[in-house]
């Protein structure tokens, strides 16, 4: 069958070379004549088999099946169902060789029968529309036309309606932020250096817990100050903690004091100034007036709400001074403070000790400056060396050996003894003067007077009943005569002064009344024998001659003189502070009546202490706010008898030198001269102060009568 | 029981749970610093020697915790330069052997 069919097609593809020859024949011909009839001419392929007209005739039968014979036979699937491969049985025969989507309908098909019956109802209707055209007829021409016309409607024959709206413009709107914060940071970490952090955090623990430790035993001994026992561990705690770090070690606060002092100097610089250089310059031409400038104000936290109860400067440094604190409120006792300030550094104490009770009153021992003699509220005495820098006395007396059972007044160092032991007086309210000497070991005590009290009116034989039964007096405060060291004044809580000599302990040999309220203050002059002064409750100074039973002199302060003294300078100015917080200063000399100068230096407290400098022009007053003010004598203050007397020499001749007679240099050696080596001249400049004084208070006509 | 001392910037605190852990660098604030350091110690603890898994829980606490994007990274030696956030750096010592840089960015 197929090789019939290739010869059929290979003999269509042979039509178009027949018809080349056959336009050739037209083309060579000139009319119809020339036309030939195409004949069919059968091309074979070279390879056609050549069969006879038998074998052609011969027949084949095959049977045609619908098995494909190379459709795989053994199919096998898997089966999820069963969990299985399984033979597939059913074989797939079906073999598509050609598919083509026609679109050509059958004639006598239904579809083909709609569309012909369609085509001829068409052609129907054109053909009587056409007729009825010729017909003429005008409606339904009309009627054509307008559905002609309907269907060949102009596609551009229309308009358009429309309008342009406005468009929103388009805002774009953003808004960047700061990125947060950030921070590079690079490293690189491995075994041996995270071996090293951990060596390192262990080192700084260890050295943390030792701080701890050592600022424990820091606070042990800090509290064991404060709580100022006496026991033998306090010194060896501090000493242990000292040596712990190097913070609080001994080096450290040397050069922490060293600091201090120079950041004082600057801080101060101005005071040391004035301290050093500067004078009134008003005095020179007021006369008989003096003024006093405040320097340095010295107060520590420790001391709030203590009372100043004694101050003394150090005989051998000039710019050291010894403060004691205190309270002179029956009322309110508490502990007592000693605190040695330096002029140098007027913000902290070079030294301070602590006592139990209130400090009433203390002294420097005058060779062995070091040596601290201190009275306290409760009556016991105390020695402090200040070189220890311990909390601890190296002396002090007790219930035992003879201590005082009411407040000591008063301490006063005197010579050394025939042993060469060192020894003070002290009295006290409980109406005892004591003298105790420093022995190797302990303190002890004689009792060298009993203060028995004295009635005015009271005659000689029942004075001694009358003191029996009731007591004796309060002393408060005695001072030892300069030359004659066996005699001192005692002034007493009663108002009056006694004469006594350490030789009869027993007997006054003098007694003074003037006062009528307890003596705060008693002084022998630094330059005459015989005169002292009295500083009492009632008001008053007075200044009294040994000999007479009556003041020479008497000033009213109008308030309660908290004590007094003289200068060490000239024997003519003395200077005493009052309760409302004035400091009086007199020179006899210039004033018998008013103090030259009378300045007010604290604002709201009262004045309880004063002390000259031995050297240099200052004075030290004390507060009962535990404040100590230094204040500079302006030149009117401090004319001793050499200025006196070259002023005097200046006015005779008639010079005008009298200022430069008082500047500080000539005055400066004139105190030079006083201490120092000229004898002769020593002895001259105080006889003439004795001689000033004496012609002050009129004492040759006293003494001759 | 004795804790074990944390140090940071000169102060002391106890840390829980480690062994030894000691800060190398941190500028987080108090709460997340010590937020940061338990997760962190508990996390290394419970998963021993899988770094990786410890790094990805403190990582995601962290981001649960403290808004996200928290890094983390553990191991016993590395090397790194980051860019991170101001206040949420941690760069710590863990067990003796461990560096545990964490950091948000």
């Amino acid at each position: 069958m197929a090789p019939k069919k290739v010869s059929k097609r290979h003999s269509t593809e042979v039509k178009p070379e027949s018809l080349e020859k056959l336009r050739k024949g037209t083309d060579n011909g000139d009319g119809g004549s020339t036309w030939v009839e195409p004949t069919t001419v059968i091309v074979k392929p070279p390879d056609q088999l050549n069969l006879t007209e038998k074998e052609l005739e011969q027949e084949f039968t095959r049977v045609l099946s619908a098995k494909d014979p190379v459709a795989p036979q053994n199919i096998v699937r898997f089966s999820f169902k069963e969990r299985l491969y399984k033979l597939d049985p059913s074989v797939e025969q079906c073999a598509q060789h050609f598919e083509m989507e026609g679109n050509l309908l059958h004639r006598e098909s239904e579809d083909g029968k709609r569309i012909v019956a369609e085509v001829e109802a068409r052609k129907i209707a054109e053909q009587r529309a056409v007729e009825m055209a010729q017909m003429g007829a005008p409606e339904t021409s009309t009627e054509f036309s307008g559905g002609e016309s309907k269907k060949l409607r102009n596609q551009f024959n229309y308009s358009e309606r429309a309008c342009q709206t406005f468009n929103q413009p388009l805002r774009e709107r953003a808004t960047i932020t700061e990125p947060p914060p950030s921070l590079t940071i690079n490293c690189q970490v491995n075994q041996w250096e995270i071996f090293d952090a951990y060596v390192e955090d262990v080192e700084r623990q260890k050295l943390l817990k030792e701080r701890a430790a050592s600022q424990q035993q820091a606070k042990k001994s800090v509290a064991n100050k404060d709580d100022a026992e006496h026991d033998h561990d306090d010194g060896d705690m501090k000493e242990g903690a000292k040596d712990a770090d190097i913070v609080h070690s001994a080096a450290m606060s040397r050069s922490l004091k060293i600091m201090e002092r120079m950041v004082n100097q600057n801080t101060w610089d101005e005071i040391a100034q004035d301290y050093k250089y500067w004078d009134d310059q008003s005095d020179s031409f007021k006369e008989g007036e003096g003024t006093l400038l405040p320097l340095w104000k010295f107060w520590t936290e420790k001391v709030r709400r203590k009372h100043v109860t004694a101050l003394c400067w150090n005989p051998e440094y000039n710019d050291l001074f010894a403060v004691g604190y205190g309270s002179y409120d029956f009322m309110k006792q508490g502990s007592g403070v000693i605190c040695c300030f330096s002029l140098k550094n007027p913000s902290h104490p070079e030294y301070s000790f602590t006592t139990e009770t209130g400090v009433m009153c203390l002294d420097f021992h005058p060779q062995h400056s070091s040596l601290l003699a201190v009275g306290c509220y409760d009556g016991t005495v105390m020695i402090f060396d200040i070189r220890n820098k311990l909390n601890k006395p190296i002396f002090y007396s007790t219930v035992k050996n003879g201590k005082h059972t009411d407040p000591v007044w008063q301490v006063s160092w005197q010579e050394e003894d025939l042993a060469k032991n060192l020894n003070f007086f002290s009295i006290s309210s409980d109406g005892r003067v004591t003298l105790w000497t420093m022995s190797k070991s302990e303190l002890q005590y004689t009792d060298v007077m009993e203060l028995k009290l004295v009635g005015i009116t009271h005659g000689p034989d029942d004075n001694s009943e009358e003191t029996s039964l009731v007591g004796l007096a309060g002393g408060s405060c005695f001072d030892f005569h300069g030359s004659s060291e066996h005699l001192f004044v005692v002034g007493t809580e009663e108002g009056k002064i006694h004469k006594c000599s350490k030789a009869y302990n027993s007997q006054y040999l003098e007694t003074y009344n003037g006062h009528y309220m307890s003596i705060y203050a008693v002084r022998w002059n630094k330059f005459h024998p015989r005169i002292f002064l009295t500083a009492s409750a009632d008001w008053t100074v007075k200044i009294w001659d040994h000999t007479q039973k009556q003041p020479l002199m008497s000033f009213d302060l109008g308030n309660a003189v908290g004590d007094a003294a003289w200068s060490p300078y000239s024997s003519s100015v003395f200077a005493a502070v009052t309760n409302d917080g004035k400091v009086h200063v007199f020179d006899l000399a210039e004033n018998k009546h008013e103090p030259m100068c009378d300045q007010k230096v604290v604002r709201k407290s009262k004045l309880t202490h004063v002390v000259f400098n031995p050297k240099q022009p200052l004075l030290l007053v004390g507060d009962d706010r535990g404040g100590v003010l230094c204040l500079k004598l302006s030149p009117n203050l401090r004319k001793t008898e050499e200025v006196r007397s070259k002023e005097k020499a200046a006015a005779s001749s008639g010079s005008a030198g009298a200022d430069a007679a008082r500047k500080p240099p000539a005055k400066k050696r004139a105190h030079e001269g006083e201490q120092g080596g000229a004898e002769e001249k020593v002895k001259s400049a105080a006889d003439m102060e004795i001689e000033r004084l004496e012609k002050i208070l009129g004492l040759d006509e006293n003494s001759a009568r | 029981m004795n804790y074990p001392l944390v140090r940071v910037r000169g102060e002391q605190r106890a840390c829980y749970g480690s062994d030894l852990s000691a800060y190398k660098h941190t500028d987080m604030k108090e709460e997340m610093r010590a937020e940061a350091v338990e997760v962190i110690v508990s996390s290394v603890e419970k998963f021993q020697n899988k770094y990786d898994l410890a790094a990805k829980v403190v990582k995601e606490t962290m981001d649960k915790k403290f808004a996200p994007n928290w890094h983390c990274i553990i191991g016993q030696g590395f090397g790194f330069e980051v860019m991170c956030e101001r206040n949420s750096l941690l760069y710590m010592f863990l067990n003796g052997n461990l560096a545990i840089l964490l950091f948000k960015f």
